[in-house]
């Protein structure tokens, strides 16, 4: 309905693919015994916790719902130019030139992330 | 076309879920749920609002939030690993070493 | 060009070559330079008396260096020689150089040699800095140093505990007479805007009211400070037991310098006291007390030094007489000859107590007067100058004072009574000091007594030439109904001195009244030669009738007891109950524990807040959102 197709496929590759493996990857390791009973006691700091919660969702919904939403300015890309180009090619494009810095970061940020997983998961050989 | 103030407030629901659930939840494996929950619904609004401002910055921001949360959950889970170890437990109340 | 800061200067070097040479160079090179360093400073003190003289307005000043600049006030190093300052140089120099000769002598085979000639000389710079000063500042700084330098010699023994004890009373008295000097310069300082004397005294007349509180207070306080360094009462209870001190210390300092001090203050403010009649009624009152107090108490010791300890008190109270009643000339110039005998009777007496072994008690001495022949005269010639023998150099100092005390409009016929009565007691236990000592049987320790001999001539010269200044030193102020030669010290002094309203009293009742008191001088020589040619028998009988008398003259009328128990015990109680007790344990002690408590409860407080349970933070996280977002909306 938003027309981000893209988004929605990568949702779904990411984290049911990758994501939810490697969950599923680390509940295998962690074989903890019998799965512990967690015992759910009433305490002061959950109420505190759900009337907070709920505080903050009436506030952020008191922002949506405003009657005058003022947005910004409008960007480029009406819905005509994307169905027309195609919304993987724009991104594609955006990437590799608008903002190619961030996607070099974010690339090193990915590798950073795996070698230092692996070096903190790694077991100490005597 | 949906107004975008349902979309919005869905997101926020979403967002107060996730946040409830860092919250309340005793097992880490959950916690660590909600937060990518979070992260979801944020990833949400952004859509949105891209859609609403003909703008293609909210998705490439998107791709960039989704790269993240990755990263997170993988170096999250594997210090997980490393203290479940010693500890034999997923109880956070257990990780309770961040103080003086 | 007068170099006035080679005056100074050259005991200065002496101290710091002596100081911190002196014990590795050995006893010849601190003998050289000790004396020579004073030696110097005598002949520059001469050569700048000579320039003096010649220069216009009888003044000579240096300006050294401008110590502090702030504001409004100015305080500089500057030297001025005048005629005050002038006599009182050659005296300083004068007198010290022939006490350091003498000491060479004195202070031979003692440990620590070098160390004596060191304060000494240190000692004459400060007492130099004092006189040469042109402003109060500079006259302060002298005047400590000599406090500081009395209490390094007094304690020259240090290992004595009297002699230690001694060093701290006389710096303590110092002390509360130095809070009455700071506390006047305060106010002249408010009231002129200056603490130079040349502008205090021109400008005293017409800046402050004749009479008024405030130069009343100011002058009172100065009296004070002189008191105290010029051991009047209240604060003269210091110089007896200063005696502990080796003698030559004695000469110089509690003779014939320091205790000049405060003398040479009064008189350098002429112009400022003569504006408070009280103030001058104080002094006259104050020093003629001081005087027969003194002499009642010297009648009846045995130790030669502290007769004459009492005997400077005494004298230093005529010297305030004759300051009080507004003779500044004639007290000026019984400092000079009192200088000049004193110190003779003290360097004699150290003569004596080395050649008997260092005993001072006269119950043990006697019939010495052949041993020691050169020493015998030269106090005998001090013992008659300081009784007012007639031609002799205390006759007309103390004459011209007696006059003044008589006749001056701020003198009165009570005061004269008193100065009288004095100076017969004066020549009284003077001469008993010489029977006791040098006549009649001999009560020296038997073994002591083949070794008696006269002392080398490093001691003996010294007194040789103050015998002779003590004969003829008088004749620089011979009063005028002699009608023989001017006086000289009122022609040295024209118009230094304020003026004060002419006397009354004519030539014939000066005349009766010098007659009077020669006469009793002579009586008193009588009476102490009848009671004392042949030691204590004849004495001891009259003893028994007047006991109480004797008794309190003894006991100094038990002045040290009477403060002790006013001021001393009260101060002692005070500080343990209430001071430390009260205020010390309970208010400060507490104070500094409580703050460490409240410290220690608040971080009890807080503590638990970072307990590490993770989601007890996102908590806050929540909430700390929350309240933002109220915020914001």
């Amino acid at each position: 309905m938003l027309n981000a197709e893209f988004v929605a496929v990568i949702q779904v590759l990411v984290y049911a693919g990758a994501i939810m493996v490697l969950f599923l990857f680390v509940l295998m390791l962690l074989s903890s015994k019998d799965s512990e009973q967690y015992v759910n006691k009433w305490s002061v700091g959950k109420i505190l916790a759900g009337l907070l919660s709920l505080g903050i969702f009436i506030q952020i919904a008191g922002l949506f719902t405003a009657n005058e939403l003022q947005l910004g300015s409008k960007g480029e890309y009406p819905l005509e130019v994307v169905e027309e180009v195609g919304s993987i090619t724009l991104i594609g494009r955006l990437l590799f030139t608008d903002y190619i810095l961030s996607f070099e970061i974010i690339a090193i940020l990915l590798l950073v992330a795996v070698i230092g997983a692996v070096v903190i998961a790694k077991r100490r050989f005597q | 076309m949906i107004p975008i103030e349902h979309i919005l407030l869905l997101s926020a629901l979403l967002f107060i879920i996730g946040v409830l659930g860092v919250m309340l939840r005793r097992n880490v494996i959950v916690i660590f749920m909600s937060i990518e929950l979070m992260l979801n619904a944020v990833n949400l609004s952004f859509v949105t609002f891209a859609r609403s401002l003909d703008s293609m910055t909210g998705v490439i921001f998107i791709f960039f939030i989704i790269v993240v949360a990755a990263a997170e959950a993988v170096v999250g889970l594997s210090i997980i690993l490393s203290i479940f170890r010693t500890r034999k437990t997923l109880n956070i109340d257990e990780f309770n070493l961040l103080k003086w | 060009m007068s170099q006035i800061w080679l005056v100074p200067a050259f005991p200065l070097l002496g101290f710091v070559l002596n100081g911190f040479l002196g014990k590795r160079f050995g006893t010849r090179f601190v003998t050289f330079v000790g004396p020579l360093a004073v030696g110097m400073a005598f002949a520059q003190s001469l050569i700048l008396f000579f320039q003096m003289l010649e220069a216009e307005g009888n003044v000579l000043n240096e300006h050294l260096y401008t110590w502090i600049a702030s504001g409004n006030f100015e305080a500089g190093i500057n030297f001025t020689v005048d005629q005050l300052s002038g006599l009182y140089l050659l005296i300083i120099t004068g007198v010290g150089f022939l006490i350091h000769v003498y000491s060479v002598g004195y202070m031979k085979g003692e440990s620590g040699y070098y160390r004596f000639f060191a304060y000494l000389n240190l000692f004459v710079f400060f007492m130099l800095l004092l006189v040469l000063g042109d402003n109060f500042l500079l006259m302060f700084v002298g005047w400590e140093g000599v406090g500081l330098c009395s209490y390094l010699l007094i304690g020259y023994y240090f290992e004595k505990d009297s002699a230690a004890e001694a060093a701290k009373k006389a710096f303590l008295f110092n002390r509360v007479g130095d809070f009455g000097v700071l506390s006047a310069v305060l106010l002249i300082f408010l009231s002129f805007g200056s603490i130079e004397f040349a502008t205090v005294n021109a400008e005293a007349s017409t800046r402050l009211e004749f009479g008024g509180p405030l130069v009343t207070a100011i002058t009172l306080l100065l009296f004070l400070g002189a008191t105290g360094k010029s051991a009047q009462i209240p604060l003269f209870v210091w110089l007896p037991d200063a005696m502990e001190g080796p003698t030559p210390v004695s000469a110089l300092i509690h003779a014939a310098t320091m205790v000049t001090a405060g003398l040479y203050m009064v008189a350098r403010l002429s112009h400022l006291f003569v504006l408070a009649p009280f103030t001058m009624n104080v002094i006259a009152v104050v020093g003629a007390t001081t005087a027969i107090l003194a002499a009642t108490i010297a009648i009846t010791q045995t130790d030669i030094k502290r007769v004459l300890a009492y005997s400077t008190v005494s004298q230093l109270g005529y010297m305030f007489l004759a300051m009080g009643v507004g003779a500044f000339g004639a007290g000026v110039f019984h400092v000079m000859t009192h200088a000049f005998f004193k110190a003779l009777l003290f360097l004699g007496s150290g003569s004596v107590i080395l050649a008997i072994h260092h005993e001072q008690d006269m119950r043990k001495m006697g019939a010495l007067k052949n041993k020691l022949p050169i020493t015998y005269v030269t106090m005998l010639l001090g013992t008659l100058a300081i009784s007012g023998i007639p031609f002799f150099s205390g006759f007309f100092s103390k004459d011209e004072i007696l006059w003044e005390a008589f006749s001056s409009p701020f003198g009165s016929p009570w005061l004269w009574g008193i100065g009288f009565l004095t100076a017969g007691m004066t020549a009284f236990y003077m001469f008993r000091m010489i029977y006791l000592t040098f006549h009649g049987d001999s009560r020296v320790d038997s073994h002591v007594t083949e070794h008696v001999r006269e002392s080398p001539l490093s001691m003996t010269l010294p007194l040789m030439i103050l015998a002779a200044l003590a004969v003829i030193g008088g004749f620089f102020g011979v009063p005028h109904v002699f009608h023989v030669i001017p006086n000289g010290i009122e022609v040295y002094f024209h118009d230094f001195f304020a003026e004060i309203p002419a006397g009354h009293g004519n030539v014939s009742t000066e005349w009766t009244l010098m007659i009077l008191s020669v006469i009793f001088a002579f009586f008193a020589w009588f009476m102490a030669s009848r009671l004392y040619h042949s030691g204590f028998e004849i004495a001891s009988g009259l003893r028994s009738k007047w006991e109480w008398a004797y008794q309190l003259s003894l006991n100094k009328w038990y002045v040290d007891e009477l403060y002790n128990s006013i001021i001393i015990q009260p101060g002692r109680l005070l500080s343990t109950h209430l001071l430390w007790g009260l205020f010390d344990q309970n208010v400060i002690d507490r104070a500094v524990n409580t703050t460490g408590a409240v410290a220690r409860s608040v971080g009890n407080t807080i503590r638990p807040f970072q307990n590490g349970l993770i989601q007890n933070y996102a908590l806050i996280f929540t909430l700390g959102t929350f309240l933002i977002l109220w915020y914001m909306t």
